[in-house]
């Protein structure tokens, strides 16, 4: 599994300064068969051998390859939610449930949890058109083969109603330290219609605290819009959120504002000389360092560098670098032990 | 013809919907054609008989604590499991718990006001069919990179107005930040 996502890490290759990634997901359902909640196990394994079959024949995908789930340990199931960035929770996906990715490191399908097919692209960057229009086609292509639920009043049958209509949900992962450090991002959410779009942190949760400075921007409303419409609501408010931010670290950048020095400085001996890192704490670091790297106060490291170790340090991702099983007892220090590696050569310019 | 309950002794004794007592019976003649019906006093059937989906009522279930067990035929999925949120169990579900789900869309304010989901038979899905394929333009972010331009241009922040004619000029290009 690990030879298709290991050659195309997403986040390896996006040099974007604000954008770390973005997940396009349809939710389709099979109209002959009970959603997933109702099937049962015979019928759980034809709708999966249904979809085998479509999908390892799919032109539009390179080299797609099956993972039953049931035979995946869950460090390699935790690994497949990290690579694509997914929100929602397949860790208990066992028997009659699995998965689909390919050779572009961006393509991935759920079978049998919660509805019977969720198509997802995971890219690096802003072009949310084009994912779009590959994502549809490799669903109508798939369409020649097979009936999804669809109905004229809610469109695609989704097993959470929420989610029908174009059953299509956008998450676009924003990195906006300037704006939460400067309590600019209450005011932005108080000053703009943000009807039909949720902030959450890198989970998706709706908390209002962000780990890392990480936003994911996404869509509330699948019914009553056309996925073009969907996508020009989250575009709006992500391109106004990007602009903001940029200003935002224009004016750090022009007024060297102290607060954030200090703030770069202690994050830095966090990071080069701590000897165990949690997952928060040295999200929320790389987090000032990577706005460091952006505004000149942090060198030797480029966006592209940054951007990996941000979220490759994750614990799925860590136990892959390390080749084996890490104990819970030793993944904060493995987790030092690597980003202290990876920052070797990294200076202050402050 | 509305029956109270007790008049037709002879008539089944639960709700052919929800299997609680029945408490009405329905009589509905179209033509040649008679039908008749036993319900339960709650059942959203007989709401949909006497008010359609025009009804100023709320819907079935959404506004009180009433006990009903309406099920899907097909799934057995129950209309305590909608309200409560639960997935839906198969696509028959969306007919059965129809009304249910229009309201609960509404209350929960999923679908934009501009969509009127309120009235019966109205197509509420915009979007593609099935086997559809409509291309979707990367034109689309440009005209919001040109709307926050003249938005940064009127509050006179021209630092930012250029970074955004940057960022146009690499969507033209076919590279971009945003």
């Amino acid at each position: 599994m690990y030879d298709a996502l290991r050659n195309n890490r997403l986040v390896d290759n996006n040099d974007n300064t604000i954008c770390l990634a973005s997940t396009l997901k349809l939710y389709r359902n099979l109209g002959k068969y009970p959603f997933p909640g109702k099937l049962e196990s015979d019928k759980r394994k034809q709708v999966l051998s249904l979809f085998e079959g479509v999908i390892l024949k799919n032109s539009l995908l390179k080299k797609p390859v099956f993972l039953n789930a049931a035979e995946l340990d869950s460090a390699s199931k935790e690994f497949l939610a990290e690579h694509f960035l997914t929100t929602e929770g397949f860790q208990r996906a066992s028997t009659g449930e699995g998965f689909f990715i390919d050779d572009s490191g961006e393509f991935f399908a759920i079978i049998n949890v919660i509805n019977h097919l969720q198509l997802m692209l995971t890219i690096c960057g802003g072009e949310l058109e084009k994912a779009r229009n590959r994502l549809v086609k490799i669903e109508t292509e798939m369409g020649k083969s097979i009936d999804f639920a669809f109905s004229q009043k809610f469109g695609f049958l989704a097993s959470n109603p929420e989610q029908c209509g174009t059953g299509f949900v956008i998450d676009v992962f924003l990195h906006l330290p300037a704006m939460i450090h400067s309590g600019e991002l209450e005011r932005f959410i108080e000053n703009n219609d943000m009807k039909g779009i949720a902030l959450g942190d890198i989970q998706g949760n709706i908390s209002g605290t962000f780990v890392g400075d990480v936003v994911t921007v996404h869509n509330t409303h699948t019914l009553g819009l056309t996925e073009a419409n969907i996508i020009q609501n989250v575009q709006g408010i992500v391109t106004k959120l990007v602009v903001e931010e940029q200003g935002m670290r224009g004016k750090l950048r022009n007024d060297e504002n102290l607060d954030m020095k200090d703030m770069v400085s202690k994050a830095y001996g966090i990071l080069k000389y701590a000897y165990q890192l949690q997952t928060v704490e040295a999200f929320n670091s790389l987090s000032i360092i990577k706005l460091g790297v952006d505004l000149g106060w942090v060198e030797n490291i480029d966006q592209r560098k940054i951007n990996s170790v941000f979220l490759n340090n994750r614990r799925a991702h860590l136990v892959h670098t390390y080749g084996r099983d890490i104990d819970k007892e030793d993944l904060s220090g493995k987790r030092a032990e690597y980003i202290k590696h990876e920052l070797e050569s990294v200076t202050l310019t402050i | 013809m509305l029956y109270g309950s007790g008049m037709e002794a002879d008539k089944p004794l639960e709700c052919s919907a929800c299997k609680k007592p029945i408490t009405i019976f329905y009589t509905e003649v179209v033509g040649d054609t008679k039908t008749c019906l036993g319900m339960c006093s709650d059942c959203p059937i007989l709401k949909h008989k006497l008010y359609g989906y025009d009804s100023e009522e709320p819907a079935e279930g959404l506004s009180s604590t009433e006990d009903t067990t309406l099920c899907c035929g097909v799934c057995g999925t129950s209309i305590e499991d909608v309200l409560m949120g639960h997935p839906l169990g198969c696509a028959e579900c969306y007919t059965i718990f129809d009304d249910v789900i229009t309201k609960g869309v509404e209350v929960d304010n999923h679908a934009p006001k501009r969509v009127d989901i309120s009235t019966k038979n109205v197509s509420t899905h915009i979007g593609r069919a099935p086997g559809e394929m409509v291309e979707v333009s990367p034109s689309l972010r440009l005209g919001i990179l040109s709307e926050t331009l003249k938005e940064t241009l009127s509050r006179e922040d021209y630092e930012q107005a250029a970074w955004i004619r940057d960022q146009i000029k690499k969507i033209e290009g076919g590279k971009s930040n945003v």
